[in-house]
Parts: structure tokens; C-alpha cells; sequence
């Protein structure tokens, strides 16, 4: 961490992501509103108005007179929730098939690849869109969806990483010594290969949560009245030219946490080059 | 490399796509097959009748073989016969005819603004590494990678249309123009009204603009990185020992030898643009493919869901081969061996 720090990359995007941890976690404890507290007497209150000498709506309110803060806060947790469960999944599924691939070659290999190659051949966000229309609307298959549309990332670069890893003069002594192919794969390899996995985790944290939201605002992800900040962003898309404001807090948000993954990311692969 | 040798490297990239074609028909097809429960039942509703149900799945052969499904799926996809579509009755071949020009036109606008754009911004931004200029352009290109598309499109109608009512938004054109190529932008020339090309132009500007940000802030930072690496390289310290000028050195040294990795990352792009341009269509309301692919999900027309995935990754495919081809033509050091 401390070589993250040095980088400037890493310390912004740390910073950003610390921020957004702490808005997550203790930001719906600091608004005197409910997320979802309808109320439509006080329907589209521009920021910092507040209605009858109630507390301020620092960023106003939507169409159904909610605080947009609060949304935006719990919002957060949605997020990044969404970014753990895809790379989540993908990690698990695209790391071992990886590994396979990279560790015993010929067929295995060819029939891994393979299928990698079909699924990176379609657009990202175009496969998610597929994957919900198959198994329905929900921000459960969205977090799915996503996460296969990642899977072909980790697996690619796991087996680049295997293939270079399992010619070191380490595990050629540790098969010497009678180390079972899953003793050299889980002890010897796996965890010499996990520094740029854990960079391209950082990264694809954040196209994760820019795809799903994406497909929320789609009308394809989290339903309403979620505070996820795409189905905000969909929500708001309806009645924008009235409300700006409702479209600029929910995608400054994205933008905030997607940037500050990325930066992390940036200063992770900077810090381990050195 | 000769043209003997770029001949066969071609003949085996196509081979290599052959699979690869074969997976995403098979993909495709499988989408109809994993829908839960009756996927018949559900494209219809529940309220339908046994006889509508049992039409549907002739239709979509699902009374057969799953094999046998596959191959005739497979065969008819090749041969051009996408089906009809459940909601409006028509080939689906009908509605992606009238749908991808529409995306076609909006993509390679976008492509034509990233490319250059990209490029210039990276290398403006090697040259004058550790300047405030750079650290501008790295920021643009940093922020143009995380931000939210559909966001930025609905910021440029806020701005643009809404409030300096300089550009408009939403579908292609206010004129009415005969349609020929199905591309506005040479139809309004072909046979449309005094004023059409503008109106059309001045339609895409947003659109187009909002989808290639990704794209040009992904080239810029690829364009950056080779052109940094490029001018610290031996050849370029010796051009400039030679005295040569600093423009020649640029232009004749730095430049050919930086842009090749630049092609490959920016033919890379047109699959996101195709993404990208779901989430931009759906904002500037552009009738394309994206608006198809969403329409039909939202009538659950899956014959019309299939296919717009189907071109989709077809044509992502069949870009990736040909920018790996004009690589392989374009750098005399690639070996043949090391894409065997």
C-alpha cells in the first residue's frame, strides 16, 4: 500500500475510493432523510432548498419529492456491491479455467481459448444485454451478467501469467520432488501470478459498475425504487430538462467511483512495476 | 513479410475464425434454449393459447431435435433467413436492413473523431511529457474512460440543445428524405430537401461526439505510451544525431513506427462503439440497432434479439480479422512465426 501511495495515480484514486467507502458506509446514518421517503408536495426542490423549515435538501430532490443525497448515499453501497459480485465471479471462474489452460496446454488449452474467444468476441455490454434478456430483469442478473462478460479477462491473463510461471526453475524442482499437479498449481504457480490480477480487479471493478450501470439506466439492471445511481439516471432521463440536477449527481457519482478505481488500478500496476 | 506469406497468414486467420463464428451461432442459439420455463410461453405471455404456443415453437423449430435445431438454425442464419419477427411480423432481415445503417453511420462518425483525435492527443501529450499540457491531456484521457456514456449524452443535450439551442437532439433528421442508402447523411445529398445534409449533420454531432469519447481517450493513452517509448529509442537518438530536423525526425521516424500499435487498439474500439451505441442511441433516441436490440427485448422478440446480437459479434469478428491483417501488412517485423 505504501508504494501505492507514492504513486499519484494510486494516491488520488485511493483517496476517491476512501471517500466513497465512507459515504457508503456511514453516509445513510448522516441525512435526516429515508432513501425511499416519498413525498410529493415537495416534488423537485432544486439543491440546498428546503420544504415547510424542514432540514436542506443539499442536492435537492426527484419526482417523487426523495432526497436525492440520501439515494445517492445508499447508492454507493449498491455499487460497489455490483463491482465485488461481478469481478467477484469472474475472478473465480476466469482465474482456474486460466490456470487450466496455462498449466496443462494442448486440448485443454485450445477448448479453454476457445471459448474465451467466442465470448470476447462479442461487445461487452452487448453480451450483457443478451444475458438479461435470457434470464429476466434484475439487478442479480445484471451483477451476473456482467461478471461473464469479465470472465475472458482474467482467464487470458492468468494463462499468460501461468505459462511464464510453470517454466521457473522453482516448480520444475517442486515436480522433481513428486508435487502433485494441484499442489504445483494452488503452491507453486497461483500465487506468483497474482499481482496483475489483483491490478486488473482494481480495473475491472470499474467498467464493471459503469456496465451495470449502464444496463440499469437501460431499464435492464436494478428496478425501481432502488437507489442504484443507473436506474437514477434512467428514472431522471424522463423529466431531465426540468430537474438537471437529477441527472448530474447520479452520474457524477459513477464517474467519481469508476475514476477512482481506475486511478487505483493505474497506481496498483505502477506500484508493482517497481 | 511477402505477399506470399501475408496470403497464407490471412488464409489462416480466416481459418482460426471459422470456430470462433461457429461458437457465437451456437451462443446465439443457446439464448433462446436457456430462457427459463416454456421460452415459447414466454415470448407470448401467459394469457396465450396452446395453438399460438405451438406456432411459435414451430417457428423457432423448437418442436425439434436440439441438434437438428442447431444445424438448421446455423443454415438459414448463413444463408441470410434471420427469421420473422414475433411483434411486427416482418423478416427480421426487413428491420436490421433499416436498423444498421442507422448504426453504421453513427459509429464510424464516432470512429472518425476518435482516430484522429486519439492520436494527436496522445502524441501532443508524449512530446510535451511532464508539462502541464500533458498532465491536461492524461487527465481528459483518464476521465474519458470512466465516464458514464449515456451521462455525458444527456450533459451535451442539457448544454447544447437545451439550454445554448445550438444542436438538435433525438432521432436522425426533421426533413423528410427518401430513403436510398438508409445513410442520412448521403441520402439528404442524393435526393433530399435544400438543407437536408445539414439538418442531418447537425444530428449527428452529439451523438456521434458522446460515443467517441471512450475510444478517443483509450487511443490517446495507447498513442502516448508507444510515442513516449518511440522517441527514447535508439533510431530516433541517432536521427537526431545525424542533425536531421525535428520535424523529419516526427514525421518519418517516430510517427510510422508509434501509430502501428495505435491501429491495432483503435480497430478494437468498433466493439465498444457497437456497445457504446445501445446506451447512445437509447439517449438521442437514434433508430439503430441498439434501439432495435431494446425494443425487442422489451417485447420479447427474441428471433429480433438474436440477430442484432448475432451481426453485432459478427461484425466485431470480422473487423478484429481485418485489423489484424493490415497489421501483419503494415509491420515488416511481424513474423509469421510468432502468430503461428
Amino acid at each position: 500500500m505504501k508504494k501505492v501511495w507514492r504513486s499519484r495515480a494510486g494516491r488520488w484514486g485511493a483517496g476517491l475510493l476512501i471517500f466513497l467507502v465512507f459515504l457508503a458506509l456511514f453516509g445513510p446514518s448522516l441525512t435526516p432523510f429515508h432513501y425511499n421517503d416519498q413525498n410529493l408536495d415537495r416534488q423537485f426542490l432544486a439543491p440546498l432548498q428546503s420544504f415547510h423549515d424542514g432540514p436542506i435538501h443539499l442536492l435537492g430532490t426527484d419526482n417523487l419529492g426523495r432526497d436525492v443525497l440520501t439515494r445517492l448515499v445508499v447508492g454507493a453501497r449498491i455499487s460497489f456491491a455490483v463491482g465485488l459480485v461481478a469481478v467477484g465471479l469472474a475472478f473465480l471462474v476466469g482465474v482456474p479455467l486460466g490456470t487450466l489452460a496455462g498449466y496443462f496446454g494442448g486440448r485443454i488449452d485450445s477448448l479453454i481459448m476457445r471459448c474465451m474467444d467466442v465470448l470476447l468476441a462479442f461487445p461487452s455490454i452487448l453480451l450483457a444485454i443478451a444475458v438479461v434478456a435470457v434470464f429476466g430483469v434484475s439487478l442479480t442478473n445484471a451483477m451476473i451478467a456482467v461478471g461473464v462478460v469479465t470472465i475472458p479477462v482474467f482467464c487470458r491473463l492468468t494463462r499468460a501469467s501461468v505459462l511464464t510461471i510453470k517454466e521457473r526453475e522453482y516448480v520444475a524442482a517442486a515436480r522433481a520432488q513428486g508435487a502433485s499437479h494441484r499442489r504445483l498449481m494452488g503452491l507453486y504457480i497461483l500465487p506468483n501470478c497474482v499481482e496483475p490480477l489483483l491490478v486488473q480487479a482494481a480495473l475491472s471493478m470499474g467498467t464493471s459498475v459503469l456496465d451495470a450501470a449502464g444496463l440499469s439506466f437501460l431499464g435492464l439492471g436494478a428496478r425501481p425504487p432502488t437507489p442504484e445511481w443507473g436506474t437514477m439516471l434512467g428514472d431522471a432521463f424522463l423529466y431531465f430538462q426540468r430537474a438537471p440536477w437529477c441527472v448530474a449527481a447520479p452520474g457524477a457519482m459513477i464517474f467519481l467511483m469508476v475514476l477512482g478505481f481506475n486511478l487505483f488500478g493505474d497506481g496498483l500496476g505502477e506500484a508493482l512495476e517497481r | 513479410m511477402s505477399h506470399r506469406e501475408l496470403a497464407w497468414y490471412a488464409l489462416r486467420r480466416v481459418a482460426g475464425l471459422i470456430p470462433v463464428l461457429l461458437g457465437i451461432l451456437l451462443l446465439v442459439f443457446l439464448m433462446v434454449r436457456a430462457i427459463p420455463g416454456n421460452p415459447a410461453r414466454n415470448m407470448l405471455g401467459q394469457r396465450a393459447t396452446p395453438d399460438e404456443i405451438a406456432n411459435v415453437e414451430k417457428q423457432l423449430g423448437l418442436d425439434q431435435p436440439v441438434a437438428k435445431q442447431f444445424a438448421s438454425f446455423a443454415l438459414s442464419a448463413v444463408k441470410g433467413d434471420l427469421g420473422k419477427s414475433l411483434s411486427h411480423h416482418v423478416p427480421v432481415t426487413e428491420e436490421l436492413a433499416r436498423a444498421i445503417p442507422a448504426t453504421l453511420e453513427l459509429t464510424l462518425a464516432a470512429f472518425l473523431i476518435a482516430c484522429p483525435v486519439g492520436v494527436l492527443l496522445g502524441g501532443w501529450s508524449a512530446l510535451k511529457k511532464g508539462t502541464a499540457a500533458d498532465l491536461l491531456a492524461t487527465a481528459f484521457s483518464l476521465s474519458g474512460i470512466s465516464v458514464p456514456i449515456f451521462w455525458l449524452g444527456l450533459l451535451f443535450i442539457l448544454v447544447f440543445s437545451v439550454s445554448l439551442e445550438w444542436l438538435p437532439f433525438g432521432g436522425r433528421t426533421d426533413m423528410l428524405i427518401p430513403p436510398v442508402t438508409r445513410f442520412m447523411l448521403v441520402d439528404s445529398l442524393l435526393g433530399g430537401p435544400p438543407g437536408a445534409f445539414w439538418d442531418c449533420l447537425k444530428h449527428l454531432i452529439l451523438p456521434a461526439v458522446t460515443l467517441s469519447t471512450v475510444p478517443t481517450a483509450i487511443i490517446a493513452r495507447m498513442s502516448r505510451s508507444c510515442a513516449l517509448q518511440v522517441l527514447n529509442a535508439d533510431f530516433v537518438r541517432t536521427a537526431r544525431a545525424k542533425g536531421l530536423p525535428e520535424r523529419a525526425v516526427l514525421w518519418r521516424h517516430v510517427l510510422p513506427n508509434a501509430i502501428l500499435p495505435v491501429i491495432t487498439v483503435a480497430g478494437l474500439q468498433f466493439g465498444y462503439l457497437l456497445g457504446g451505441a445501445v446506451l447512445t442511441e437509447h439517449v438521442f433516441s437514434w433508430p439503430g440497432l441498439g434501439s432495435l436490440l431494446l425494443r425487442a427485448i422489451s417485447e420479447r422478440d427474441y428471433p429480433v434479439i438474436q440477430s442484432a446480437v448475432l451481426v453485432a459479434a459478427v461484425s466485431f469478428a470480422l473487423v478484429n480479422l481485418v485489423v489484424d491483417l493490415l497489421y501483419a501488412s503494415l509491420d515488416p517485423r511481424v513474423s509469421l512465426e510468432s502468430n503461428r
